[in-house]
C-alpha cells in the first residue's frame, strides 16, 4: 500500500481534487479511471459518453476451403464492395470465441439414438470429456459500424428518454447500414441481446476463460447503471510502466481467475496474391493458432478526395526529398524512386480505378493473447509471429493498457501508431468470418478440421436420409495406408454404440478385430464365409424378390398417379422382372469368372451360356446346378454340344472345390438369416481367400485366384442382402471394404448401383472403400454419392477422379494437396503408424473440408483398426519368413 | 487477386542534408532535429529556472541533449511518430498499476494438499 504515495497515488489524488473542485453543491462522485466510455446499449446499438452511436452486427460464417480461385476472388470482391459502401465511417471489427457447446451436442446425439447398446451412457460421457478437452471454440465475428453522434452525456442525464428519441432520428441511417451489412460478402445480421452480452463479457474480461454458458437476457437495453453486470469483479492492471503485458483478473464459474494479456499489432505487410498463392484470407490465418485469441481492428473507410490529397502530400514529400538530394549532389536513395512509382500508381488507382474497389482504408489491427503464466504467454507470442512470417510483421508495442482497452466497444483508439493503409480490396481479403464448417451438430465426433481452422467434425450418417431426403452412399478413397479402414471402422464403432446394426464385408480379415472390442463383443459376430455351409453364396439367393406389401395404393410413390393401384402393381411386376434378370446376370458373371480366361471370353462360351440361361427361370429357388442342367439341354439340342460338354466338365470340377461348394449347393438352401439377424455388428470375412494381386493380368491367374473373384463378388451381394432383411425404415449400415474389385463385371457394377440407389429407401448408410475414385465413376455411382472421404491419393488419374467425386474443379492445385495428405514421418515407423490420418471430406451438402481423424484417443479402437502387422507378429515374421506369405491383405506378402 | 498495401508510400525518410550549397557531414531526419531542438529549449529553461546559465552547465547539458536525442529517435519510426510516442508514454504512465502489489496471498493447508488463495 506504500505505492499509493508514488506517481499513481499522485494522479489519483489530482483527479479526485479536480472532481471535488466542481462546486460544493455537486455530489462528490469519484470517476474511476476504469470507467467505460460506453453508457447505453440499445438493441444492437452502443452509445458512448461523447454521444457516438455504433451499430453492431454478427457475421455469418463463410466457407473458404476448396473454392476455386474465381470463387475466392469473387468472395473477396463482394466483401470489399460492402466495405467500400461504408465510406466515411469508422468500422470496429471484433473477433472473439464461444466455447463449443459440448453438453448441447451430447444431448442432441443422445436424443438422436434409437435403442443404443448397454455401454452407451459411459461411451457418451467419455466422448463428451474427450471433445471438451479439444481446443475447439466457435468464432464470433462482430462488425461495429459508426452511425453518427447524438447529444453528449449531460443531456442524456437530464432526460433519460432523449437517447431513444435521438436514436429514432438516426433510424434512416441505421437502416441503410443494415442493408449494406446484410449483402453478399458480409451476410451480417444485427447483433441480438445475447450477442451483445457475449461481446461485452469477452471484451471486459479480456483474456479470461469464457463463461461456460451465456446468460439469457430479459431485455436488450442496458443503461449506465446496468453496465456493472459486465464490470463487477473485473480488474485490469499494468504491472509496471512500459511493461509488455497487463494483468486481467475476474470471477469465472465461481473461481477467481487471473490472466497475463499482451496486445500485439500488425506491422508492415507484404501479402502474396490471394488466393492464387495458396494463402487464405489474411486475418483468418489467426484461426490456425492452437490457442484462443481476440482481435480488434479499428478501420476508417476513407473518402476518395481525402485519401487522394494525402497521397499527393506524400508525393510532394518524395519530390522534395529528391530535389533536396540533387541540390546537395547526393545520390537519392533507391527507396525514393520506388516510393515515387508506387505513389503514382496509387494516385492513378484512386482517380481512375474500378469504382468502389479503389477506396482507401486506414486501420489499426490489434491481437490480444492471454495465458495463465508469463512463459506460456511468451511462447504464444512467438507462435503468432511465426504464423505470420514473412508476409506480415507483428509488433509488440508499449502502452499495453490503453491498447487492450481498444477491445471494449466504445473505447477510443489508444494511439495512431501502427496504422496500416491499404485499398479496400486488400482489406476485403482479410475475411475474418471465414471458418471451417462441415458435418452437423448431432452426430458422433469423427475428428477435427485441419484446413483453414480447427473445428470439431460431427457427422450423423443418417441425417442426410432422414432430414434431406438424400442418398446414403459414402465413398471412401485413398491409397494403401491412407487410413480408409481406420475411418470406416471408426464410423462403424461409433454408430454401433448408437445401436445401429452394421454388416461389414472384409475381404482381408483385420476388421473382424472390431468384434473383439470390449464394448461390442457381446453384440457382434465375425463370420468367415469361407467356412460356411455349402450353398451359402448361391447367386440366386442373393437378390430377394421385392416385398409386395410395399406396392400398395397408400405408398407415397404411387399415391399421386391416376390409378395408384394399377401403377403400384406395374411397378411390382417391373421390379420382380428386374430381380430375375439381375439374378441371371449375377449367376452368368460368376460362372464366367470361374472359367479360364481364354474359354470365358470365347464367342462359343457366350452363346452356349446364353442358351443355357434361357432354361433357368431366375427365381430365388434356382441354383447354378440348374445352369448345368440347362447346359445339358444345350448339349443335346445345339450345334455347340461339344463346347457345352466341356463347360459342364469345367463347372462340375469347380463345384467340387471347397470354394465351389459355397456356390453350388447340394440341395436348395434354407433361410440362414438367423446367422445375422440378432447381432448389431456382423463382419463377414473372406480370410484365406487368395485374391490375385492387382498388377497380375487375368490370363496369369491360377485356379485358386480365379475362383476367389466370384467368391468375393458373391460375398458382397450376400452382405448386402443380409442388411436388407431388416425393417425398411430402421437405420442400417453396410460397409464394403476393397470395393474396387466389384466394378470389373456387370453384376458388380449393378451391386454398387443398387447399394447407392436403395440406400435412401432402406435408410442405409453404405460405405464403399476403394483405392481409386475411377471405380465409382465407372460403376456409374456419381449421381448416387452423398458424401465422399478422400485420403492420400497419388497418381493423376486417381486424383482427377477423386476431385470429380468431391465436385471440385480440376486444375486449382488441389491435386498436389491430395498427394500430400497424412504426410509420412521419415525414419520413424512407430510415429508413422500412429499419426492421425487426414481426409478431404465432402458432407453432401456442398461443404468440403480437410479433416483429421485422431484414433489414439480411443486406444482400444486404435488397436482394433491398426492394420499394420503388430510387433509380436513382425517378430514372428522375422523368425519365419514363410509366415508373411499367409498374413496381410489378401494373403499377399 | 493482387494484395497491394500503401504502407511503402508512407515510409519516406525525410532527411535534412544541410542548407543550400552546404552539406552537413551527417545525415539526420527532420524528427531528430525537432527532438534535439525541443530538448535544448527544455534544457535552457531548466538551467534558467535553477539559475545555472554558465558555459560548463550548458556544455554538459548539450552533451546530454545529444545523447537523449540519439536514444529517442530510434523509437520514432514510420509506424510510430513523435506524437504517438508521447501519447504511448502518457498512456503507460496513466495505466493503473499492478493489482499484484495490493494482493495478499494466503497459503492454506487442506486435506487434499496445499491450496493458495489470492485476495485482490
Amino acid at each position: 500500500m506504500s505505492r499509493d504515495t508514488t506517481r499513481k497515488g499522485f494522479l489519483q489524488r489530482a483527479r479526485r481534487a479536480n472532481f471535488q473542485s466542481n462546486g460544493p453543491d455537486k455530489p462528490k462522485v469519484r470517476r474511476e479511471r476504469g470507467d467505460l466510455q460506453l453508457t447505453d446499449v440499445v438493441g444492437h446499438l452502443t452509445v458512448t459518453r461523447t454521444g457516438q452511436v455504433t451499430a453492431w452486427y454478427l457475421l455469418a460464417p463463410q466457407r473458404w476451403s476448396f473454392r476455386t480461385h474465381a470463387d475466392g476472388n469473387s468472395l473477396i470482391a463482394q466483401h470489399a464492395q460492402r466495405l467500400a459502401q461504408l465510406v466515411g465511417r469508422r468500422l470496429h471489427i471484433r473477433v472473439t470465441h464461444r466455447p463449443y457447446p459440448v453438453a448441447r451436442w451430447a444431448a442432441a446425439l443422445h436424443d438422436s439414438v434409437v435403442n443404443p447398446l448397454p455401454g452407451w451412457d459411459r461411451y457418451l460421457q467419455e466422448e463428451q470429456q474427450r471433445v471438451a478437452r479439444l481446443p475447439l471454440a466457435d468464432k464470433c465475428v462482430y462488425y461495429g459500424v459508426q452511425i453518427g453522434k447524438i447529444s453528449s452525456g449531460s443531456v442524456q442525464k437530464i432526460a433519460a428518454k432523449a437517447v431513444h428519441r435521438q436514436l429514432r432520428q438516426l433510424q434512416q441511417d441505421i437502416s441503410a447500414v443494415d442493408r449494406i451489412m446484410s449483402g453478399p460478402g458480409l451476410d451480417a445480421r444485427p447483433a441480438q441481446a445475447t450477442d451483445m452480452d457475449w461481446l461485452m463479457t469477452r471484451s471486459i474480461g479480456l483474456g479470461l476463460p469464457a463463461p461456460l454458458h451465456s446468460t439469457p437476457q430479459p431485455t436488450d437495453i442496458w443503461n449506465e447503471s446496468d453496465l456493472g453486470e459486465w464490470t463487477d469483479g473485473i480488474q485490469w492492471a499494468a504491472p509496471s510502466p512500459f511493461a509488455d503485458h497487463i494483468l486481467v483478473s475476474g470471477n469465472r464459474s465461481g473461481r477467481r481467475e487471473q490472466r497475463y494479456v499482451s496486445v500485439l499489432t500488425l506491422g508492415r505487410m507484404d501479402l502474396p496474391d490471394i488466393p492464387e498463392s495458396g494463402m487464405g484470407p489474411w486475418l483468418q490465418r489467426l484461426d490456425q493458432l492452437r490457442f484462443s485469441y481476440e482481435l480488434s481492428a479499428t478501420i476508417d473507410v476513407r473518402d476518395a478526395t481525402e485519401a487522394g490529397n494525402e497521397i499527393n502530400k506524400q508525393l510532394d514529400r518524395i519530390r522534395h526529398q529528391y530535389s533536396h538530394h540533387r541540390e546537395h549532389g547526393v545520390q537519392p536513395p533507391l527507396s525514393l524512386t520506388r516510393q515515387s512509382q508506387i505513389g503514382q500508381i496509387v494516385e492513378d488507382d484512386i482517380s481512375h480505378g474500378a469504382a468502389g474497389l479503389s477506396t482507401r482504408t486506414r486501420g489499426w489491427f490489434r491481437i490480444a493473447l492471454s495465458a495463465p503464466t508469463l512463459e506460456t504467454l511468451e511462447e504464444r507470442i512467438s507462435k503468432l509471429k511465426e504464423k505470420f512470417q514473412p508476409s506480415v510483421l507483428i509488433a509488440h508495442p508499449q502502452g499495453q493498457y490503453a491498447l487492450a482497452r481498444e477491445f471494449i466497444p466504445g473505447e477510443p483508439l489508444s494511439s495512431e501508431a501502427y496504422a496500416r493503409r491499404m485499398p479496400v480490396r486488400t482489406l476485403g481479403a482479410s475475411l475474418p468470418s471465414v471458418t471451417s464448417d462441415i458435418g452437423d451438430r448431432r452426430g458422433p465426433n469423427l475428428g477435427y478440421t485441419s484446413g483453414v481452422s480447427r473445428r470439431p467434425v460431427m457427422w450423423h450418417p443418417w441425417n442426410s436420409m432422414e432430414t434431406r431426403d438424400s442418398n446414403g452412399l459414402s465413398v471412401v478413397l485413398g491409397t494403401q495406408g491412407s487410413g480408409k479402414t481406420a475411418l470406416c471402422g471408426s464410423i462403424c464403432y461409433h454408430t454401433s454404440m448408437m445401436g445401429v446394426p452394421w454388416v461389414v464385408l472384409d475381404p482381408s480379415g483385420p476388421i473382424g478385430r472390431l468384434c473383439e472390442m470390449e464394448d461390442l463383443r457381446p453384440y457382434s459376430k465375425a463370420i468367415n464365409l469361407m467356412h460356411s455351409e455349402p450353398g451359402t453364396l448361391n447367386p440366386y439367393r442373393m437378390i430377394p424378390d421385392p416385398d409386395i406389401a410395399r406396392y400398395t395404393r397408400d405408398n407415397p410413390e404411387y399415391r399421386g398417379a391416376d390409378n395408384p393401384e394399377i401403377t403400384a402393381m406395374r411397378a411390382y411386376q417391373t421390379d420382380l422382372q428386374r430381380a430375375t434378370r439381375i439374378r441371371n446376370t449375377l449367376a452368368q458373371d460368376v460362372l464366367t469368372m470361374m472359367l479360364p480366361r481364354e474359354i470365358a471370353t470365347s464367342r462359343e462360351t457366350h452363346m452356349v451360356l446364353t442358351q443355357a440361361f434361357g432354361h433357368v427361370e431366375g427365381t430365388i429357388h434356382n441354383s447354378p446346378r440348374d445352369v448345368i442342367d440347362g447346359l445339358r439341354k444345350v448339349q443335346q439340342s445345339s450345334n455347340y454340344g461339344e463346347h457345352a460338354q466341356y463347360l459342364i466338365q469345367l463347372l462340375e470340377n469347380a463345384a467340387e472345390t471347397p470354394h465351389g461348394q459355397l456356390i453350388f449347393p447340394a440341395a436348395e438352401g434354407g433361410d440362414d438369416g438367423y446367422q445375422t439377424r440378432h447381432w448389431r455388428l456382423v463382419v463377414f470375412s473372406l480370410q484365406g481367400l487368395a485374391l490375385p494381386a492387382e498388377q497380375t493380368p487375368p490370363e496369369e491367374w491360377g485356379v485358386e485366384e480365379r475362383l476367389s473373384m466370384p467368391m468375393m463378388h458373391l460375398a458382397a451381394w450376400y452382405a448386402q442382402s443380409r442388411i436388407y432383411q431388416r425393417d425398411i425404415g430402421e437405420r442400417k449400415g453396410l460397409w464394403l471394404d476393397e470395393a474396387h474389385d466389384f466394378q470389373r463385371v456387370t453384376s458388380g457394377r449393378e451391386l454398387l448401383r443398387k447399394t447407392g440407389r436403395d440406400s435412401r429407401k432402406h435408410n442405409t448408410r453404405a460405405l464403399l472403400s476403394t483405392q481409386d475414385g475411377q471405380d465409382a465413376l465407372t460403376a456409374g455411382l456419381e449421381n448416387w454419392v452423398d458424401s465422399v472421404f478422400v485420403g492420400r491419393t497419388v497418381g493423376s488419374d486417381a486424383q482427377r477422379a477423386a476431385l470429380k467425386l468431391l465436385r471440385i474443379e480440376e486444375g486449382s492445385g488441389y491435386e498436389e494437396m491430395l498427394a500430400g495428405l497424412s504426410p509420412e514421418v521419415h525414419g520413424n515407423d512407430k510415429r508413422n503408424s500412429e499419426r492421425p490420418r487426414e481426409f478431404v471430406f465432402s458432407d453432401g451438402s456442398g461443404r468440403v473440408e480437410r479433416i483429421t481423424i485422431p484414433l489414439r484417443q480411443r486406444p482400444a479402437l486404435y488397436r482394433a483398426l491398426n492394420t499394420r502387422p503388430r510387433d509380436e507378429e513382425r517378430s514372428d515374421m522375422q523368425a519365419n519368413p514363410w509366415l508373411s506369405m499367409t498374413k496381410g491383405k489378401g494373403g499377399q506378402a | 487477386m493482387q494484395m497491394h498495401s500503401d504502407d511503402e508510400l508512407y515510409a519516406v525518410d525525410s532527411v535534412f542534408l544541410g542548407p543550400p550549397r552546404f552539406t552537413l557531414p551527417f545525415k539526420a531526419r527532420y524528427q531528430a532535429y525537432a527532438v534535439g531542438i525541443t530538448l535544448t529549449i527544455a534544457l535552457l529553461i531548466l538551467l534558467k529556472i535553477i539559475n545555472l546559465m554558465a558555459f560548463w552547465p550548458i556544455a554538459y547539458g548539450m552533451v546530454a541533449v545529444i545523447w537523449a536525442t540519439r536514444k529517442i529517435t530510434p523509437h520514432i519510426t514510420h509506424d510510430s511518430s513523435l506524437t504517438t510516442l508521447v501519447r504511448t508514454v502518457w498512456n503507460d504512465v496513466r495505466a493503473p498499476r499492478s493489482a499484484s502489489q495490493q494482493q495478499e496471498t494466503v497459503t492454506e493447508m487442506t486435506s487434499t494438499g496445499i491450496r493458495r488463495h489470492t485476495y485482490l
